[in-house]
């Protein structure tokens, strides 16, 4: 018992300061109210079936002439990328000069069972890149998590469209040892999780399921420490709506995705096939740059890493940056860094 | 007003009010005094020598129970234990609380989800009964999954917190817990750790995926279900939403020009994008010349291919459609 050095009288110390600071904290909670949703000032510009694309007010005396197009995942919205302004990558991008466009996925109805990732990639997504494209020229493209593989797999379709390409948190190699969700996976028949779109609900008890006492208890306690500050605790809210303001997936992309990325390798392995095209990384010959998270336990950095022996292109790199999955997107230095590193990698090649 | 109690004070003074309750409440006076109150008194005199029927013998317990916890209580105040000697001793009674629970649990399981046997549905409620007995029958397959699935993770609990137990005897160990908050830290990395171990096993991976299908059974069930009971309700259902979709479909073909279904492109944002963009200053001011419409617009001027681009929106096969033919309305 070497390693417990603690006394009664500091735990009852410690105890009667916890719930001074949960008091505190409930008052702090019942001035807050709900989360609002406010981000950095934006425009719809373009829609093309479930894809809304929206243009960021610049922010910056100079804007980089090449338009970026950032890729969110089906999983989630992507309004964490513009979380608040203190935690916002969106506005850390254009303080750089990013011209930024974002695309955000519209929920899907019971109708949308039958979308498939062909609807996704080759019309929703090549609409919106088509849109800039004739009145821009190629792009850059910037993927985040499944938006990076769905970038990736985009660039590798329509390679003359894209001038850099960018992929964050991004799964390649789907059958990597640490791979806890793609191990889970195995054993779920996927023809029957296709059939219908999944719930946001029921996708976020399996996310909860891979770390439950971080995730269920630890979190909450952990709380209780920041409880009296209320600016961190309107952040941990802003965190929470996101967390847990899913949308469904649609029945036939999910079972797509799962089939072909997560059972397969088919995009590791070169043979995934999106509609009547082949996903060939060796058609990626634009510059490439692979952000990945140190700690990512969705997406473990060896998956992300693949991706360098699997691309043609001469320019790549790879960016290892401290933090989590999400943190690195809404922590205060992973975030910087995220940015500083992408608007640099960018301005060298625009 | 009295002065201030002292905490030492003020922990004595609940732990007396606390023993002299619980022995009250476990003994014989207390128990005619609460029967006294009204009904159990006619069940106070039926219990067979030294026992009690019903409530009272719960009661009894319960009391007993919290009685010796006061006395435990109040023994640590007077000969204070180390922190580490009873928090090992806490630990132990709690594997040994977890470790019968798991079998008490077991063998109620074996006994409450019997097997469940369906028999051909017939009669006018033939098809209610097959749906319904579908249901039940997913539903006890999704209870018996997720139990097994449960199993396995209160054994992984078991194991994080032999870990935590071994870890705080560990007498190698250089490192240092010195607040409740590390204690509690170090507890849920040692049960996280175990479950992350168990995560990973064949075992957990077979275990998971049945759980899973069975919810997905019980949600196809459901839906079956639904369907069956929508009409009757006077609702829509998924077949009536496609006939919905598919009506919709034909009447946008028929009714508008392709181009009337195609996105609208904004003129000021089609000038902010034009390349090279340097400011949006610069580019505000730019030719409305830029503001052609996308590739993937001027590609589709079919009618056939208008309608696949409908269809893409509405998200359902209209095969007919797109290949020219006029649906049937």
């Amino acid at each position: 018992m070497a390693k417990l050095e603690l006394t009664w009288e500091q735990i009852a110390h410690e105890l009667a300061q916890w719930e001074k600071k949960l008091a505190q904290g409930v008052q702090t909670l019942r001035s807050l109210g709900n989360p609002a949703p406010g981000g950095t000032p934006r425009r719809l510009v373009f829609q093309c079936g479930k894809a809304r694309l929206f243009h960021y007010e610049p922010e910056s005396p100079t804007v980089q002439a090449v338009p970026t197009l950032l890729v969110y995942a089906l999983v989630n919205r992507a309004s964490m990328a513009d979380l608040e302004p203190r935690r916002s990558l969106v506005r850390s991008l254009l303080a750089r000069g990013v011209d930024l466009f974002l695309i955000e996925w519209a929920d899907p109805v019971g109708l949308d069972a039958e979308r498939g990732l062909n609807d996704y990639l080759n019309h929703d997504l090549a609409g919106c890149v088509s849109f800039l494209q004739t009145l821009a020229g190629p792009i850059n493209l910037m993927g985040i998590c499944q938006g990076g593989t769905f970038a990736l797999s985009y660039a590798a379709m329509y390679p003359a469209q894209v001038r850099n390409l960018i992929t964050t948190v991004t799964p390649v190699d789907f059958h990597t040892p640490d791979d806890v969700l793609s191990r889970l996976l195995r054993g779920v028949d996927l023809e029957l999780l296709g059939q219908q779109n999944l719930s946001g609900d029921a996708l976020n008890t399996l996310f909860l399921a891979l770390r439950p006492y971080r995730l269920i208890h630890q979190k909450y306690l952990n709380l209780v420490s920041q409880m009296d500050d209320p600016d961190a605790l309107a952040t941990f809210l802003k965190m929470e709506q996101w967390i847990f303001d899913s949308p469904d997936l649609a029945g036939r992309a999910l079972h797509e995705f799962a089939q072909s990325c997560y059972r397969e390798n088919a995009l590791a392995m070169g043979s995934l096939r999106i509609g009547e095209r082949i996903v060939d990384l060796t058609k990626i010959t634009m510059p490439v740059l692979n952000i990945y998270a140190r700690d990512d336990h969705l997406v473990p950095p060896a998956a992300s890493r693949a991706l360098g022996a699997l691309v043609a292109t001469d320019d790549y790199h790879a960016v290892e940056v401290p933090g989590g999955h999400i943190g690195i997107y809404v922590g205060g230095s992973a975030r910087q860094k995220v940015a500083e590193t992408v608007s640099t990698w960018l301005a060298a090649r625009i | 007003m009295g002065e201030a109690m002292s905490w030492e004070a003020l922990q004595s003074a609940f732990l007396e009010q606390l023993l002299r309750f619980a022995r009250d409440a476990s003994g014989a006076a207390a128990s005619s005094h609460f029967a006294s109150l009204g009904g159990f008194g006619a069940r106070e005199d039926a219990g067979d020598e030294g026992g009690e029927p019903g409530p009272w013998a719960s009661f009894r317990l319960f009391a007993e129970t919290l009685a010796g916890y006061g006395e435990w209580l109040k023994s640590s105040r007077q000969r204070p234990v180390p922190v580490a000697a009873a928090l090992d001793r806490m630990l132990g009674d709690v594997l040994n609380g977890l470790e019968a629970a798991l079998s008490a649990r077991e063998a109620l399981q074996a006994t409450a989800w019997p097997e469940l046997t369906m028999w051909p549905a017939f009669g006018l409620l033939r098809e209610w009964q097959k749906l319904g007995g579908e249901l039940a029958q997913a539903m006890a397959a999704e209870r018996k999954a997720t139990d097994k699935l449960q199993k396995l993770q209160w054994l992984a609990l078991i194991d994080g917190i032999k870990r935590l137990r071994a870890s705080l005897n560990d007498e190698q160990s250089e490192a240092r817990i010195d607040s409740l908050q590390a204690l509690y830290d170090h507890f849920i990395a040692c049960v996280e750790d175990a479950y992350q171990d168990s995560l990973r096993t064949d075992a957990f991976v077979v275990a998971f995926g049945e759980r899973a299908n069975a919810g997905l059974r019980v949600r196809e069930a459901f839906r079956a279900l639904g369907c069956k009971a929508l009409p009757v309700l006077g609702l829509p259902s998924a077949a009536d939403l496609t006939e919905i979709g598919r009506r919709l479909a034909a009447l946008e073909l028929s009714a508008a020009p392709p181009s009337a279904v195609l996105p609208v492109v904004d003129k000021q944002t089609a000038a902010l994008v034009k390349s090279p963009v340097k400011s949006p200053r610069r580019a505000a001011k730019k030719s409305p010349s830029t503001t052609k419409l996308p590739q993937v617009i001027q590609t589709t001027p079919k009618a056939a291919a208008a309608a696949r681009t409908v269809a893409k929106k509405l998200s359902f096969d209209i095969g007919t459609i797109s290949a020219g033919r006029r649906p049937k309305t």
